[in-house]
């Protein structure tokens, strides 16, 4: 072989390295862009998957509240919340709903609180019968299910579902939902719960603050609670009843305190009954409820916390939407709302009366819903309430804040839930 | 209490929209139309659907079927003649499946549905 046969060869080689080098890369290219197409084809699936099987919601609401006596104002973020929930399979679901409440946090200082206010699997036991397991918010009253903002008039709460069934009330357990199949139109419910702290209640707060709420809950007291509930036409009739055991103590200590302890020991009975109905332009809703804590006087006695044998409370709201026969989705509804509850309409022997628990509301006010899921609200509380019993009035006449048994208070604020 | 209640037992001829249990065949639901009675809407119970369907009867002589599933957040609904509601956060839907009151504000889920020779037949997606 010459030097110009060597020259060909060595420049055939070079060629055949370039050309080899060319469709290596070429195929190595088409190979990443193939794997990569694959790859993210096999992304997108999950991630749609993900999507599709997974819901965000969530509501908020703020409110400026005026008090009319004191000419002092207050402006809060009263609560934001997030919805999250994923169908794991056609038969499994996960809810939850986490909550910041007052705007903010803050170590030492009072108010606000982050918690979750749901958060429990669903199973489909079978046909449209459903078991819940996790923390939930029992099927009581009106608003302890569904307390949207965008649901209701007012920037309150209805108060006696507030403070005789208290808010968002919930705790760990389980409960079984579904139809009646024989009476068409019947939803039954039916749950068992960690119970309450009688410990933890506080005067003039009936039982709110003796829910656990999903914290460190003492469960060898518990709690059974059951709801019928009945749609016809475009109205829902519902009653239900909650009975608990509230002292989670062990013999040892709950002797020592001359309580019963045990999973119905010195128990709380609340039952309730409410309608809610529409016709045409008109909104109707109504709630009564009464509370029974028969071993009172054994809860005072030991925690000394004023605890009421019974305590009621009923309202009674009507709504008209002027804009019901608008074709938009727009709507402005004037509404007025009547209240009344008595936190000790009954006290045991031990018990201390007062006056400012027995109280009556009156509430006017409109809702603005450009759309249907946001709203705009103004109203006015009027409240009238008993004589404080002076017995109560610890501070001296100079420093003691004057209490009024009439006081007027106006309201605007904001909410949204999508 | 007991009052609520037998007044609640009182409405039970109001709102008969029952329920009977059936299966697809090939991805058809075929109901006899003498299963509505005198109702203009019935509920459906099939293994073929995560949730019950209703079947509807509209006064001008056509049909639909409805998923009960509720839009906002996946929630069984409760039918009546005059729609359908949810128990958990009060969403309402009408007869052919539009949300009338939130939060949902998507429509329900459809299936097509015709009537032939007193059969209602329902295809499944």
């Amino acid at each position: 072989m010459d030097t110009r046969d060597k020259r060909i060869l060595r420049l055939s080689l070079n060629k055949g390295l370039w050309v080899g080098a060319a469709w290596l890369t070429l195929v190595t290219a088409i190979g990443s862009v193939h794997a990569q197409t694959a790859g993210d084809t096999a992304h997108t699936t999950a991630l749609e998957n993900f999507i599709a099987q997974t819901q965000i919601g969530g509501y908020g609401e703020a409110r400026y509240h005026y008090d009319l006596r004191f000419d002092t104002a207050q402006a809060d973020l009263q609560r934001a919340t997030l919805f999250f929930s994923h169908t794991f399979s056609p038969s499994i679901l996960f809810y939850s709903e986490l909550e910041i409440e007052d705007g903010k946090v803050e170590g030492g200082t009072g108010g606000g609180e982050v918690s979750y206010e749901q958060m429990y699997l669903r199973f489909r036991v079978s046909g449209e019968n459903y078991l819940m397991a996790g923390l939930m918010t029992p099927r009581i009253g009106i608003m302890n299910e569904n307390h949207l903002p965008t649901t209701f008039n007012g920037t309150d709460r209805p108060f006696v579902e507030t403070m005789i069934i208290p808010s968002t009330w919930r705790d760990i357990g389980i409960e079984m939902q579904g139809p009646i199949d024989a009476v068409p139109g019947m939803n039954y419910s039916a749950g068992i719960f960690n119970g309450l702290s009688s410990a933890n209640f506080h005067y003039g707060e009936g039982v709110n603050g003796g829910s656990f709420e999903g914290k460190l809950a003492q469960a060898s007291e518990l709690a059974i609670t059951g709801a019928l509930q009945y749609y016809t036409g475009t109205t829902r009739l519902q009653a239900s009843a909650y009975y608990g055991g509230t002292v989670g103590l062990d013999t040892r200590q709950a002797d020592s305190l001359q309580l019963d302890s045990g999973p119905f020991g010195t128990p709380v009975f609340l039952t309730e009954a409410d309608v809610m109905s529409t016709f045409g332009a008109f909104s109707f809703r109504a709630l009564g409820t009464f509370v029974s804590i028969a071993d009172a006087q054994s809860i005072d006695r030991a925690y000394a916390n004023n605890t009421p044998q019974a305590m009621e409370g009923a309202y009674a709201e009507i709504g008209y939407d002027v804009l019901h026969n608008c074709p938009s989705k727009e709507s402005l509804t004037i509404f007025t709302r009547a209240e009344y509850l008595d936190l000790n309409a009954e006290l045991p022997a031990n018990g201390v009366y007062n006056g400012e628990l027995l109280q009556r509301y009156l509430v006017a006010g409109l809702t603005w819903k450009p759309l249907e899921n946001v709203s705009v609200k103004g109203d006015y509380v009027y409240r009238f309430t008993g004589s404080l019993n002076p017995a109560l009035q610890i501070n001296p006449i100079p420093q003691q804040v004057i209490y009024y048994q009439a006081n007027g208070f106006w309201d605007i604020g904001m909410a949204y839930s999508f | 209490m007991a009052l609520a209640m037998g007044t609640v037992l009182d409405f039970t001829g109001c709102s008969s929209v029952h329920s009977i249990e059936i299966e697809a065949e090939g991805g058809v639901l075929r109901v006899p139309i003498a299963e509505f009675g005198t109702s203009n809407a019935i509920v459906l119970r099939t293994k073929a659907e995560p949730f019950d369907l209703l079947a509807v009867r509209y006064p001008d002589g056509t049909v639909g079927a409805l998923l009960m599933e509720c839009t906002h957040q996946n929630t069984p609904l409760t039918a009546t003649e005059s729609g359908l509601f949810c128990p958990a956060h009060g969403s309402a839907f009408d007869l052919h499946g539009h949300a009338t009151r939130g939060p949902a504000v998507k429509p329900l889920k459809t299936f097509p549905a015709t009537l032939q020779n007193g059969i209602l037949e329902i295809t499944l997606s």
